[in-house]
């Protein structure tokens, strides 16, 4: 029952060895192979996935940055133009005033031009007119000493009634 | 499985060639080395990188053995994996070919004696080329008369080895054969789970752990 045979010894030992050769080459290094080349894929990929989640931090940091610039840029823009519409403002008034100014003191200076131009020509008629009514009320023609009396008296008067 | 005469009677030679006779055990460990050729040429073909129910299997049983060397053995002595996983499979599925009727080669002693003589060369050449001569050195610790107690606990190694895995599947094959020989129907088959498959499993894995705690003892402990 125990009897040992030298013979199936050796065949088994050369059977052992040539099934772990074959079992080598057809089972244990391919599958093995396979394995941790999918072990190193799939590790490569949980990189790559890594690496592209802090790249897409990055990115959308960036983003909230430039964004946050913009709205600082956009409120920095606005604020100067709003100082620079004032300063405008203030200019057009001040101009506007200016102006406003310039035309009231032409506009008095042209009303005191008329006023003395009317005056003088109110005088000449007025002189006319006098001559003429005296003549014909004293029925007589005026020496010239005569209408410049008279002339002088009517434009005082005049003058008293213009101020 | 034959009756308990012939199982006790031991391994039949089927033919002889060039004056060697050929046993049962060596026909039956060529149909098991057949059967895992087959196997491992269907199941480790196009593997894809996405598996179906094949290449799982494959899968489990390779990462499986692997782990299980890694984790016993150390990460550095991976390459172990197609040795300890060719006699796990060897002894597993000679093991188990009672239940197909066949004599199992590993209740043959001649069998599992040169199993644990390839695993005995295998601790002392790998240790012999780890640590070179300090290994040889390493018998006469911690006194010098311990070489050759040392030497006859070497020597032993093969010899327990053999000794289990042949009583434990004899042991199986012939209460097996007393079960059948007493109750023909039902109960057989249920016993056939646990001596077959259950105990040849277990058998098959005690005899690659040895062979695992052992290669690493000798090769990679500190003296």
């Amino acid at each position: 029952m125990l009897g040992l045979d030298l013979g199936t010894g050796i065949i088994t030992i050369i059977n052992l060895i040539v099934l772990v050769i074959v079992l080598r080459l057809l089972l244990f290094k391919p599958v093995n192979n396979f394995l941790e080349q999918r072990r190193q894929k799939v590790h490569d990929d949980l990189d790559n996935a890594q690496r592209d989640r802090e790249e897409a931090q990055r990115l959308l940091e960036e983003h909230r940055q430039l964004v946050a610039d913009n709205k600082g840029d956009a409120a920095k823009i606005i604020d100067n133009a709003v100082r620079q519409a004032d300063v405008r403002k203030e200019e057009i008034i001040a101009q506007a005033g200016q102006d406003a100014a310039a035309v009231l003191q032409r506009a008095k200076v042209e009303i005191a031009q008329e006023q003395a131009k009317v005056l003088q020509e109110l005088r000449a008629d007025i002189s006319g007119f006098s001559v003429a009514i005296a003549e014909k009320t004293l029925a007589r023609t005026l020496t010239p000493q005569d209408q410049q009396a008279f002339f002088n008296a009517v434009l005082e008067e005049m003058d008293s009634y213009a101020n | 499985m034959g009756s308990l005469d012939e199982v006790l009677e031991g391994a039949k030679t089927v033919f002889t060639i060039f004056g060697v006779d050929i046993t049962e055990s060596v026909v039956n460990t060529w149909i098991v080395m057949a059967v895992l050729v087959i196997l491992a040429l269907v199941f480790s073909r196009n593997l894809k990188l996405y598996p179906d129910k094949r290449q799982n299997i494959v899968e489990i049983i390779v990462d499986g053995l692997t782990g299980l060397v890694t984790s016993t053995m150390g990460a550095k002595n991976r390459n172990f994996t197609p040795f300890i996983g060719t006699v796990f499979l060897l002894i597993a599925f000679s093991n188990i070919l009672g239940i197909f009727g066949l004599r199992s080669p590993t209740a043959d002693f001649s069998v599992t004696l040169a199993y644990g003589i390839v695993t005995f060369f295998c601790i002392h050449f790998f240790a012999l080329k780890a640590k070179g001569w300090s290994y040889i050195k390493g018998f006469g610790q911690p006194f010098i008369f311990l070489l050759p107690i040392n030497i006859i606990g070497e020597v032993a190694k093969p010899f327990s080895l053999g000794m289990r895995l042949y009583g434990n599947l004899l042991g199986g094959s012939v209460i097996m054969a007393m079960i059948s020989g007493a109750i023909a129907l039902f109960v057989p088959a249920v016993a056939s789970i646990y001596f077959d498959l259950f105990s040849g499993f277990l058998q098959s894995f005690i005899f690659i752990m040895l062979t695992m705690v052992f290669i690493t003892i000798a090769k990679d402990d500190e003296d």
